[in-house]
């Protein structure tokens, strides 16, 4: 039913773990691992992961990521003796199975800490849990409100609202100034940038927001709301689109003889554009972390993720995913305990301050959000290119 | 690590999904195929999360409130599609749950848009839902038997024939409407309390095909049937998580096999073996002269 | 003026994904809800040739596999799901067990390919395909999108002059009105039944290469957007009718481009089922539908 994420667990572990617990439960001090320090032998921390399903490929992402790390903490024994695991249970990209599983979590008080690698809709449904439960919560890759919903709960992305200003900041310097915005309205990010962040950054940046069309999700041609943000004179798009509809309107707008510029969310990331081919050549998103990142920790993550996971480059998700493991390693080796109370102190702790050895670069929590600075990615035709900052 | 502590969410789910049977149900047991209880239970949720959130309500006021809301509901949409019959009624119920759908995405603050309304209190506990769900139990099983069954049951199967006997086939349909609404709001208020969370994927095409394939494969015909399909497709994903990989095929596959295995559901399976027991016996005791083919059939 | 050829566009894609629908459904009464797996696994086994073949394909080569691929997927799914459920339910739940059949098993295609695709999209443009866009009343109309309208176009006829006129077409038609009445006059319905299914499997294989080369790019979810759309498309225009299916086709598409083109796009789909909606108030069995859609 679980993936353990460590290769070694077998049943002879899993006894010694619950041993373990029970022991350092009743505060005995015969305790073979690191009594003294008032972490058992081993600590497991639950994570809730889109491995199958829609959106598999960002959880699978994330869960590389946590792997990684995980290796990291163990292998430099971060916490002393203490062996940090993960398990990790499918959610298969449905929410009621997220809420279910979040609440099996929650009642099981030897999990100190959970995270959860899946997005929006399935996130908000395990976060009310975590809370009401008082589990502390990382959510990796969701960070909208109705996910961050009080004390407990810290929010990996940077919130989108500082990633659109670099992207509006790549418009201004590229002297556009007539802003055609195409969003998908059943996908709570994209309204929220479409209906309330562009507008709020439009005059900032000398943008006028010309015309703003809302699609569904379902809406398979782009061909007429294109036609219609180019009949409005739009010299560039903000692409509020994922996954095939993003394709969709980048190769429809090339048919259209659009040459102006596009701006994108991090939904693009991951080879999306890919099947439009030559049109989505400079098609330019803001994102936490990128493979192509110039920056040198960004760079030696990517090299060990690359060399552990067959060449297959990370993105964002694989970021997050490594983050929230050290996140928690950090928070428990502050809270010097598995109690949920002195974890969640740790976590409060440990974000006061930055954390430096994320692969997005320095990260600085603020209201248990985190944020980094973030850079600008362009794909060139075949792959993403970093682009210097303006 | 006690059963109910862990699997409360599943419990409330499938109790939940229980009532959105048991709506759909009512219609369908009187041969109308009405999606008008999955409305219903949408705009209950939606209702509730509006006047719990924004307005202070309790949780009986605003369950309450969502139920009359959409009983007035129902006994405004039974009229007006009271000239559909089979699929163009569900194609125009399911029409209809969507615009709902639609306008909850479009509604700006009072819906929340695209991302809904969160943090709403939890106002009932599994026990008490536990026990409205019985008692809705109890009278729609109450109405399954005698001259109430035979009513319904003569309206489903041939409308012509009950009106000829003077049962007026409009005024049932109706009260089926409004008994549904009043059902799947019920259902839809208090999964918004257990989740504390409403989007507008719950007025979506996704509640659609659950509720459908609840009835399908536990039985469209009583309570029972409801009850079956709620706690089969309500556990059955996290059962499934142990597929792994292949959870999404398994699930698929266990759908359909169901559908075709199982016709006229779980309940009618066991019926059928019943009455075909009854009719051995029957003819088995019977005075061997000649054994009467129709009550086979 | 524009508006009229963006329709005509969308309208010939949900005619194409439609028709084989449609038909299926209008004689030998088969629902297939996996209509919209099949339309997106024919696509994705091209894709997967191209990946693994690493070598270009003309337009001929993807749609003759893509609709041998739907044929075969259709014709299975008619022996292993569909003549099993006829032989066992009863005709009054037939439809909404087949519905759900039809749900089930799409979901196995569909998680077949968000397997290997991780949800990302894929396309099937590659390098020996040109694709040229040409400029109707000055509207860009790529050589993709005119085949598209020719070929759904001329599909509909041909289905309409084959069930008019051929002995094939007689049968079927004659097991849409009453099927025990025509297997006595020795008509072979369960032969007819697999053919009529393998040739909606081919209408649906070639409508998924030749749409997801329009419009670039394809996900594994993408056939179960398109099959409520089609569902509606039939049932506003008339379950069985050939007709039905290109008016259904022309009124939800026209309506869709025409709100998006005057409104923010946000209220599209509630006008469009609302116009569904008030369709069935006014004439329940479609705009060419003969019969009620279910005989109660």
């Amino acid at each position: 039913m679980k993936r353990v994420t460590t290769s070694r667990i077998a049943g002879a572990g899993i006894l010694a773990l619950i041993l373990s617990s029970g022991l350092s439960a009743c505060g005995s001090d015969d305790d073979d691992g690191a009594a003294s320090s008032g972490l058992p032998a081993r600590v497991t921390i639950k994570a809730l992961s889109d491995l199958t399903g829609a959106t598999a490929f960002l959880g699978k992402q994330a869960e590389n990521g946590m792997r990684i790390a995980l290796e990291e903490i163990n292998g430099q024994k971060f916490l002393g003796d203490t062996r940090l695991e993960i398990e990790t249970t499918d959610l298969g990209s449905n929410q009621q199975t997220s809420a279910s599983e979040a609440a099996k979590a929650a009642a099981d008080k030897s999990v100190p800490l959970v995270i959860a690698n899946t997005v929006t809709p399935i996130a908000a449904a395990a976060a009310p849990i975590m809370q009401r439960q008082g589990v502390p919560f990382i959510s990796s890759l969701s960070g909208v409100l109705g996910v961050n919903l009080g004390e407990y709960t810290y929010i990996l992305p940077t919130p989108v609202q500082s990633m659109q200003k670099l992207a509006a900041g790549y418009l201004k310097s590229k002297g556009t100034t007539k802003l055609g915005i195409l969003y998908d309205s059943s996908n709570a990010t994209q309204q929220d940038i479409a209906e309330k962040i562009y507008p709020g950054l439009a005059d900032e940046y000398g943008l006028t927001i010309v015309e703003t069309i809302a699609v569904n999700n379902n809406t398979v041609d782009l061909s007429a709301p294109i036609n219609k943000l180019l009949g409005a004179g739009a010299d560039a798009i903000f692409l509020g689109v994922a996954g095939a509809q993003a394709a969709t309107a980048v190769q429809q707008a090339g048919e259209h003889g659009f040459t102006g510029n596009f701006v994108a969310t991090a939904g693009v990331a991951g080879g999306v554009l890919k099947p439009a081919g030559k049109y989505a050549i400079g098609v330019t998103w803001s994102n936490d972390f990128s493979a192509v990142s110039t920056a040198e920790r960004s760079k030696s993550f990517t090299e060990v993720y690359k060399s552990k996971y067959n060449g297959e480059a990370p993105i964002q998700g694989a970021a997050y995913g490594y983050d929230a493991v050290w996140l928690a390693a950090r928070a428990i080796k502050q809270a010097n305990s598995v109690n949920r109370g002195d974890v969640l102190k740790g976590l409060q702790e440990v974000t006061s301050g930055t954390i430096d050895n994320s692969p997005r670069g320095g990260v600085t929590f603020k209201d248990r959000v985190s944020y980094s600075t973030g850079l600008l990615v362009q794909w060139d035709g075949t792959k993403e290119v970093a682009v210097p900052q303006p | 690590m006690d059963f109910l502590g862990q699997n409360e969410i599943l419990v409330q789910s499938t109790l939940t999904n229980f009532l959105l049977a048991m709506s759909l149900l009512v219609c369908l047991r009187v041969g109308v195929f009405s999606f008008g209880g999955l409305a219903c239970f949408g705009i209950g949720a939606y209702f509730t999360a509006v006047a719990s959130i924004h307005w202070g309500w309790g949780a009986f006021s605003s369950i309450s409130m969502a139920m009359l809301i959409s009983m007035a509901l129902g006994a405004l949409l039974a009229p007006i599609v009271r000239g559909l019959t089979g699929l163009a009624m569900g194609m125009a119920t399911i029409a209809f749950t969507l615009i709902a759908g639609v306008a909850a995405r479009n509604g700006g603050e009072l819906t929340g848009g695209a991302e809904g309304l969160f943090g709403i209190p939890i106002m009932v506990g599994t026990g008490t839902a536990l026990l409205i769900a019985t008692a809705m139990t109890i009278l729609l099983a109450l109405s399954e038997r005698g001259r109430m069954g035979r009513m319904i049951e003569a309206v489903r199967v041939d409308n012509e024939l009950s009106l000829s006997t003077g049962i007026s086939v409009q005024t049932v349909r109706f009260v089926a409407f409004v008994v549904s609404g009043a059902i799947g709001a019920l259902g839809g208020g208090l999964a918004a309390s257990f989740r504390s969370i409403v989007t507008p994927l719950d007025l979506g095409f996704g509640p659609v095909i659950l509720a459908l394939t609840m009835l399908i494969v536990g039985g469209a015909r009583s309570w029972l049937g409801a009850l079956i399909g709620a706690v089969f497709f309500t556990w059955l994903p996290t059962v499934l998580t142990s597929v792994g990989e292949w959870q999404g095929v398994v699930y698929g596959v266990v759908v359909a096999a169901a559908a075709i295995w199982v016709p006229g559901g779980a309940v009618g399976v066991a019926t059928d073996l019943r009455r075909r027991l009854a009719v051995k016996r029957r003819v088995r005791n019977a005075i061997p002269v000649k054994p009467k083919k129709a009550m086979v059939s | 003026m524009h508006e009229i050829i963006y329709a005509t566009t969308l309208a010939s894609v949900y005619l194409m994904f439609a028709l084989g629908l449609s038909i299926t459904w209008g004689t030998i009464d088969v629902l297939n809800f996996a209509h919209g797996s099949i339309f997106m696994f024919s696509a994705f086994s091209v894709y997967l040739m191209l990946e693994h073949f690493d070598t270009g394909m003309g337009l001929l080569v993807m749609v003759l596999v893509g609709a041998g691929v739907g044929a075969l997927l259709s014709g299975a799914v008619h022996l292993l799901a569909f003549e099993p459920l006829r032989r066992r339910a009863n005709a009054r739940d037939r439809e909404m067990q087949m519905l759900i059949v039809g749900v089930g098993l799409s979901a196995v295609p569909v998680a077949l390919a968000n397997k290997i695709t991780g949800g990302n999209p894929f396309g099937l443009r590659n390098d020996a395909l040109k694709v040229e866009t040409l400029h109707i009343l000055g509207v860009p109309i790529t050589s993709v999108q005119l085949i598209i309208m020719v070929v759904a176009f001329a599909m509909a006829v041909a289905v309409q002059q084959w069930l008019r006129s051929s002995r094939h077409g007689l049968a079927l038609r004659a097991i849409g009105v009453d099927d025990e009445t025509s297997s006595m006059m020795g008509v072979n319905r369960s032969r007819l039944a697999l053919v009529t299914m393998a040739g909606a499997g081919v209408m649906a294989g070639l409508a998924g290469v030749l749409v997801s080369l329009s419009f670039g790019a394809m996900t594994p979810s993408t056939g179960d957007f398109l099959i409520l759309k089609a569902f509606a498309v039939i049932i506003i225009g008339g379950v069985g009718s050939v007709t039905g299916v290109v008016v259904g086709a022309f009124v939800l598409a026209g309506a869709e481009t025409l709100i998006l083109t005057f409104t923010g796009g946000t209220w599209v789909d509630a006008m469009s089922f609302a116009l569904i909606f008030l369709l069935l108030l006014v004439r329940p069995q479609g705009i060419f539908g003969r019969r009620a859609v279910v005989k109660t």
